[in-house]
């Protein structure tokens, strides 16, 4: 069988062992923060993280779409000197990437991202990263905190874009599935940690995911939610949530799906050369349409709160068939006004 | 509708180094910019329609989303006219002839030039909408027989302000193109022409206008398009026949950047020139 088993206290053997052929991504710890950290050995890595089944601040959409990165570098005179292919994150990486300890809706997250990366024009920045990534994730068998609703964005069970994934089938053993080239390799690479999976083994998995299956629930329905939304374009709601809303842009940072970017010139001191860097944006900024001429497409507040539910919940269904939400919940978590997304979308649908 | 024709060989992130090899001084405050790429191949290649646009860079100012100016038939470099109004269109400005800059593109849906053709065509501009307009007329007018009648409505604030004033004359004095302009002020009177806004210009082609047969390209202010429709469907034409192209922000002009959403619709992907049936189901489009 493809499917191996490996034993839980094995699991720091496993990163390190990929630490001396991958560079490996782990949730770690910074400044108490549960974040996706590079790591040389297990010792750095929140094996916690992974079983308290806390998310990391930031998704993982960090790993291929940084913050802050380089596109590109010129000189004032001359034009482009260094495309982004040679200045690249992936470029200055000769390794391959392993992200270990990916939640499920993390890997519904990068797989939106990847298609709205691929679709249309490719981005070379972005797909280059995730080319020579793997992605090791964890199972979830129930929600892993009240913030989550991930069922009801059928996020928790993605079918591609992670490379093995590792269920608990008993307090001591996981199994790893492979759903990947990359993933069959890795488990066939590393065979002193992963062992022949038994009947009993294959019984427990099938076990596992009935009791995720009943443990998940949806809490409110998404079918048809675009159009409610359309149809409620004008209503109170918005208004009610905008007063609450202080638009600082921190549901758009944490968030897995959200891309808005802005570019900026960064020019050296002597004015002879620069670089254009891309940073992430945040729909709810002020000067986000705003054009020359002082212009403002979104001038009213309630415009910005509304187009971000407009973005997610209405063009990326029609535009890609998929969900703009995999219901991690980080929105609902990071917050400073207490906004719930949940909220927002029950009361536009009338059940709340 | 013709795609990106560049090799995006440097990944559509990155700008093709392009010369400027002509700078055409249009009014106190527009330029035209002629624009050819450094790289031979990528030239050769470069193809758009009407419509479309291309990001310009201005190394170390910044990059912004400027509409073809020039006809697709005229090969080897393009035009695009550009107002001074923010930092970057401040700085090309400055720029002289041999002077580099940066570009992507050309990104977009533009005018539906191929769809319709052996149409009567029907333009209608404001202020630098002349640009991108511009482009689909001399298109036209490069394959005449294409097309039946063609009429131009051109608006603009002052004399002064009025854009390629002697192309415009020679189009007065044809007899198969009905070319009409406008100023809204004349406080210097040395205007010999019709005065007031663009839409003061449509008892001029009303009796021309087959509304089955009429399609209309529109640019301009957002403020002109509301006036502009509505006189548009006194004369019957419908919803489907009328193009406008849409201003907003861009930051990548490919879909992904996210500042130029209307809607549920990108105005670098799925415009920036939308129909107006189109427009008539998009929240916020006008």
């Amino acid at each position: 069988m493809l499917s191996k088993i490996i034993l839980r206290q094995d699991l720091p053997k496993l990163v390190d062992a990929l630490a001396n052929d991958f560079l490996v991504i782990a949730p770690t710890y910074e400044k108490k923060v549960p974040t996706f950290s590079e790591v040389e050995s297990s010792s750095e890595v929140e094996f916690d993280i992974l079983f308290n089944e806390k998310l990391p601040m930031l998704p993982p959409k960090k790993i291929f779409f940084p913050a802050k990165q380089t596109v590109f570098k010129y000189s004032l005179t001359k034009g482009v000197t260094d495309s982004c292919d040679e200045v690249s994150d992936a470029a200055n990486h000769n390794k391959n990437i392993v992200i270990f300890g990916v939640s499920p809706c993390d890997v519904s997250g990068v797989g939106v991202l990847e298609r709205i990366f691929k679709e249309n024009y490719s981005d070379d920045v972005f797909l280059q990263l995730r080319d020579k990534t793997a992605i090791i994730s964890m199972n979830c068998l129930d929600h892993c905190y009240e913030n989550c609703f991930c069922e009801t964005m059928s996020s928790n069970d993605p079918k591609s874009g992670f490379d093995i994934m590792l269920t608990e089938i008993s307090k001591s053993k996981l199994i790893a599935v492979p759903n990947s080239d990359k993933g069959k390799k890795i488990l066939r690479d590393y065979p002193e940690i992963f062992t022949q999976i038994s009947e009993k083994d294959s019984e427990a998995y099938t076990d596992a995911l009935n009791l995720k299956n009943k443990n998940f629930k949806t809490e409110f329905l998404v079918e048809g939610l675009a159009s409610h939304i359309e149809d409620n374009f004008e209503s109170k709601i918005w208004e009610e949530f905008t007063e609450k809303c202080l638009f600082c842009g921190s549901c758009t940072f944490v968030c897995p799906t959200c891309y808005c970017y802005t570019v900026k010139e960064i020019v050296s001191v002597d004015l002879k050369d620069g670089e254009r860097q891309r940073e992430w944006d945040s729909c709810y900024f002020p000067e986000f349409a705003l054009v020359a001429g002082d212009h403002n497409f979104r001038e009213k507040k309630e415009q910005r709160f509304r187009y971000r539910y407009l973005h997610k919940f209405v063009d990326l269904p029609r535009r890609y068939n998929l969900e703009g939400c995999v219901g991690c919940g980080r929105c609902v978590t990071y917050c400073p006004a207490n906004i719930d997304v949940r909220d927002v979308l029950k009361k536009i649908r009338g059940v709340m | 509708m013709r795609n990106a024709a560049i090799k995006q060989n440097v990944g559509v992130c990155t700008p093709n180094n392009a010369k400027i090899i002509k700078i055409t001084e249009l009014t106190h405050n527009t330029k035209l910019f002629e624009i050819q790429l450094e790289d031979e191949h990528s030239n050769k290649h470069f193809d758009y329609s009407p419509g479309q646009f291309v990001l310009i860079t201005i190394f170390g100012v910044g990059e912004i989303p400027i509409g073809l100016t020039s006809s697709p038939a005229k090969r080897g470099t393009f035009e695009l006219g550009i107002r001074k109004v923010g930092n970057v269109t401040n700085k090309i400005h400055q720029m002289k002839v041999g002077d580099i800059v940066g570009i992507r593109g050309p990104f977009g849906k533009g005018f539906p030039v191929e769809e319709n053709k052996h149409k009567d065509l029907l333009y209608v501009c404001g202020g630098t909408g002349y640009f991108p307009i511009r482009s689909a007329f001399k298109d036209a007018l490069d394959r005449r027989d294409d097309y039946g009648k063609i009429m131009f409505l051109y608006g603009d604030r002052c004399p002064t302000d009025v854009l390629f004033p002697d192309e415009n004359d020679g189009y007065m004095s044809k007899d198969d193109i009905l070319f009409h302009q406008s100023v809204d002020r004349d406080d210097d009177k040395c205007w010999d022409g019709n005065v007031g806004v663009v839409t003061t210009l449509f008892p001029n082609i009303a009796k021309e206008v087959d509304p089955e047969n009429t399609v209309v390209f529109v640019a301009g202010p957002a403020i002109m398009y509301k006036y502009v429709i509505i006189e548009l469907e006194k004369l019957g034409i419908k919803n489907e026949n009328i193009y406008l192209s849409l201003e907003r922000k861009m930051k990548c002009g490919v879909g992904k950047c996210c500042h130029c959403g209307i809607g549920d619709k990108f105005a670098c992907l799925d415009g920036p020139v939308f129909s107006l049936d189109q427009i008539r189901g998009l929240l916020e489009a006008l």
